[in-house]
């Protein structure tokens, strides 16, 4: 006599082999199929395997644009823009006063000034310069935001001399990223 | 006529080494115990929507004291399965299912430290929930065994071939950076492999043939099984100690004895 069909064997045989071919399809290197797993996965189901042991620079970027996008409440448009050196809201991760964030920040941004074989576009060193910004300055300071453009200026360079060696312009880049600051805390302050 | 190896027994094994890797991240998490807290790490929830909504809800239950009564729960849940690993019982097969949700529940929330390894662990948790099902057949058990096994390979390809792909993985570059990472437990390891390019340049290559042996490992005689697997247990030995990632060890081996499993099934098929 034939066995009767269990149902929970029949979910389990079919969750596990959609589970597999998902992580296979994922593995795969089609930037835009991930892109579109990623819609599902959530950072959950499918494992970036390929960066395990520190893989590949460019495969930690996207882990870590994942984890943030998740943390830190931010989008992909807003990571986008990121990666694009565009303004954007900064709140994620200046009110989130964790060090351990600032640390992999900072440690990412090293990653890509010393990758000789990443892509040295503009958008990279924008995304390398402003990763390294975020992470010494969430790092360092704290909340509550800064009111005045003068105390702002004021934390900026700290933040940016301390994470700099000498003589390479902090003031200048301080200067460069204020707007872009500015703009984002009179938002802040207007929400 | 050699049959394939009894899934029972080695998922015991399996079932029983996942429970130690919990144990022994529950008491890494213990001494992190502020990170528990909101703000911390594991309980970090970013900023609350001032209004009751969904979102609300959910970031809520990601934050403390939510997520101590998990840690609570996996700790119990895991020494109750180490001891008897109840596959085969609704009783067994439920722990089994809350501790997948529970690695769910951390997996999501706090991706900072719960990385890739902790995948390995909710894959392992899900085959074995399966394999514990009280009416799963010999067939559903080898199925769901199967796929740690493969799970596991395919983990270990995907990472091996993206070294090989990569030129500084290929020159040693790549390995001598990631010693160099202030995180680690030997901050002068980085440095001396930095010092010797054909050290770095060796060992990269043999880290990328190890990962890549992996899926071949299965399919092979008995010896070259053997030989890779004692690698691998030495090579996530000293990523733990080395690196402070004991995670993996731990949700590696747990992988083996499947892996063992399908590579006695290959060999019986070929038979």
């Amino acid at each position: 006599m034939s066995r009767p069909i269990n149902l929970i064997e029949v979910a389990a045989f079919t969750g596990m082999a959609g589970w597999f071919v998902g992580h296979l399809l994922y593995t795969l290197p089609f930037p835009s199929l991930r892109r579109h797993l990623d819609r599902f996965n959530q950072g959950l189901w499918f494992a970036n395997w390929s960066v395990f042991g520190a893989g590949d620079q460019r495969a930690e970027t996207t882990t870590y644009t994942v984890e943030f996008r998740d943390h830190g409440g931010l989008d992909e448009g807003q990571w986008t823009q990121v990666a694009q050196g565009r303004p954007w809201r900064w709140h994620a991760f200046l009110w989130q006063p964790e060090r351990r964030v600032a640390d992999r920040l900072h440690r990412l941004a090293e990653g890509i000034a010393r990758t000789p074989d990443l892509d040295s576009s503009a958008a990279q060193v924008a995304l390398q310069r402003r990763l390294r910004l975020i992470a010494r300055y969430v790092a360092v300071h704290s909340p509550p935001a800064p009111t005045t453009k003068r105390e702002l200026r004021i934390r900026m360079t700290r933040a940016v001399i301390a994470d700099r060696p000498e003589g390479t312009g902090a003031n200048n880049f301080v200067r460069s990223e204020e707007r872009v600051l500015l703009t984002f805390f009179s938002e802040a302050n207007d929400r | 006529m050699i049959t394939a190896p009894d899934p029972a027994a080695l998922l015991e094994l399996s079932a029983r080494v996942c429970c130690v890797g919990i144990l022994a991240q529950a008491i890494e998490l213990v001494s992190l115990h502020p990170e528990l807290r909101d703000g911390g790490l594991l309980g970090w929830h970013g900023a609350l929507p001032a209004t009751f909504s969904v979102r609300q809800v959910r970031q809520r239950l990601q934050g403390y004291p939510v997520n101590l009564l998990v840690l609570i729960w996996r700790v119990l849940a895991a020494s109750v399965l180490m001891a008897w690993p109840a596959l085969g019982s609704w009783p067994g097969a439920l722990l089994w299912i809350t501790l997948f949700f529970s690695q769910v529940y951390f997996n999501r929330g706090a991706r900072l430290f719960f990385a890739n390894s902790d995948h390995m662990n909710l894959i392992c948790f899900a085959g074995i929930a399966v394999a514990a099902l009280p009416e799963a057949s010999v067939l559903v058990r080898r199925c769901a065994f199967g796929f740690i096994a493969v799970e596991s390979c395919l983990g270990y390809a995907a990472s091996g071939f993206e070294k090989f792909r990569s030129a500084q993985w290929r020159s040693g570059l790549r390995l001598a950076y990631v010693l160099q990472d202030g995180s680690h437990h030997v901050p002068g390891l980085g440095p001396y492999v930095a010092a010797r390019p054909r050290l770095s340049r060796s060992l990269s290559w043999s880290v990328v043939a190890l990962e890549l042996s992996f899926p071949v490992c299965v399919v092979m005689p008995d010896p070259f099984f053997w030989t890779v697997i004692a690698a691998g247990l030495l090579f996530h030995g000293m990523i733990a100690v080395l690196m402070a990632l004991p995670g993996f060890f731990w949700a590696f081996a747990a992988t083996y004895p499947a892996l063992y499993f399908l590579h006695a099934w290959i060999a019986a098929f070929a038979r």
